[in-house]
């Protein structure tokens, strides 16, 4: 009998890759609402590391998008889940053309392996999925 | 949004326009019309920068320096002095810095356009449309720490709208005795485009 595959675990941690934060600890960029979403569609169970109460969202309203820093709980694929919603958000051509602001972490405790890149879309989307476990780098 | 095509084919329109009522002598009429094709065109160049559709960039931003210059030519354009000081105005000359307006806001308060409950709570994707209804995020309440300057702004409409030309680079140029005050021609879409400034490269 197969054992149903468990749905990959994801945790918002507060943070805006590639900027300052007025409030560190507290802000996640606007992008967060969208994306979160966009991985529950595909499966994934996503919970905030802050209350609703305690989180700000911020808009930066600048053409390179900043998404939000994800937590990959027992999951290899992180990389690829945040490219995969990137690019259904945006559109896989406009998501390559565009410039980027992400981190994606993995494991837990003190050390997490950390995956962060701002650039160019089509290489930070590449990145992302060769952060995934089991992938070449 | 905005579609970069459909406003190159405003503009032209506008433009059209515009020699038809000059052939019918309805100058300032024709004035108006030719002169509200630079907005037209600007935003094109915007929104089509917007979608890295560089060949439309380029043919707007070739269209409005002939728009330009058909209005200096045909009518004349005067620099605004306004308040004790010059100001360029222009869409035309504006458009080639390719400087836009970033707002970094809080947001406080937001609903979604096609349920109107929070975001966080309804199921609704930015972008997305539901039957005939886009998605998309409204501020109702936020705070605005920082407005920059970048060279992409997400609302590719969110532009300088006028500079300040100063008495002093004016007297250079025009020598005495140049007062504050004296009318002036804008002389910008008579030379040579020297292409686009994009500050950050």
């Amino acid at each position: 009998m197969a054992q149903k595959a468990t749905p990959p675990r994801i945790l918002v941690r507060p943070g805006l890759p590639g900027h300052a934060s007025d409030r560190p600890g507290h802000q996640y960029p606007s992008t967060t609402t969208d994306i979160v979403k966009l991985l529950r569609e595909a499966g994934a169970t996503v919970e905030y590391e802050l209350p609703r109460d305690e989180r700000e969202l911020v808009s930066l309203n600048a053409a390179p998008l900043v998404l939000p820093i994800l937590l990959g709980i027992g999951t290899g694929t992180i990389g690829s889940l945040l490219a995969n919603a990137i690019e259904r958000l945006l559109g896989k051509d406009t998501a390559e053309k565009s410039q980027l602001h992400v981190r994606v972490e993995r494991g837990r405790g003190n050390d997490p392996d950390v995956c962060e890149a701002s650039g160019l879309g089509s290489d930070v989307l590449e990145t992302l999925r060769a952060f995934d476990e089991g992938r070449d780098a | 949004m905005p579609d970069p095509r459909a406003l190159l084919d405003e503009a032209r329109e506008h433009l059209r326009e515009s020699h038809e009522l000059l052939d019918r002598d309805r100058e300032r009429e024709a004035e108006t019309v030719a002169r509200a094709s630079f907005e037209t065109y600007r935003s094109a160049m915007n929104w089509a920068e917007a979608e890295f559709r560089d060949d439309l960039f380029d043919q707007a931003h070739r269209e409005l320096d002939e728009a330009g210059a058909f209005v200096r030519r045909t009518f004349g354009c005067a620099v605004l002095f306004e308040q004790g000081s010059y100001w360029q105005t222009c869409p035309v000359a504006l458009a080639h810095n390719r400087s836009g307006l970033s707002v970094r806001a809080v947001i406080r308060a937001s609903e979604c356009s096609v349920c109107r409950s929070d975001p966080e709570d309804c199921d609704h994707i930015t972008g997305r449309m539901y039957g005939d209804q886009p998605c998309y995020r409204i501020i109702t309440e936020a705070e605005i720490p920082e407005i920059s300057l970048v060279p992409r702004p997400a609302q590719p409409d969110a532009r300088i709208t006028r500079v300040p030309v100063s008495h002093e680079q004016l007297e250079q140029r025009l020598g005495r005795p140049f007062a504050p005050g004296t009318p002036l021609n804008c002389d910008f879409c008579l030379s040579t485009c020297s292409g686009v400034v994009r500050p950050w490269g």
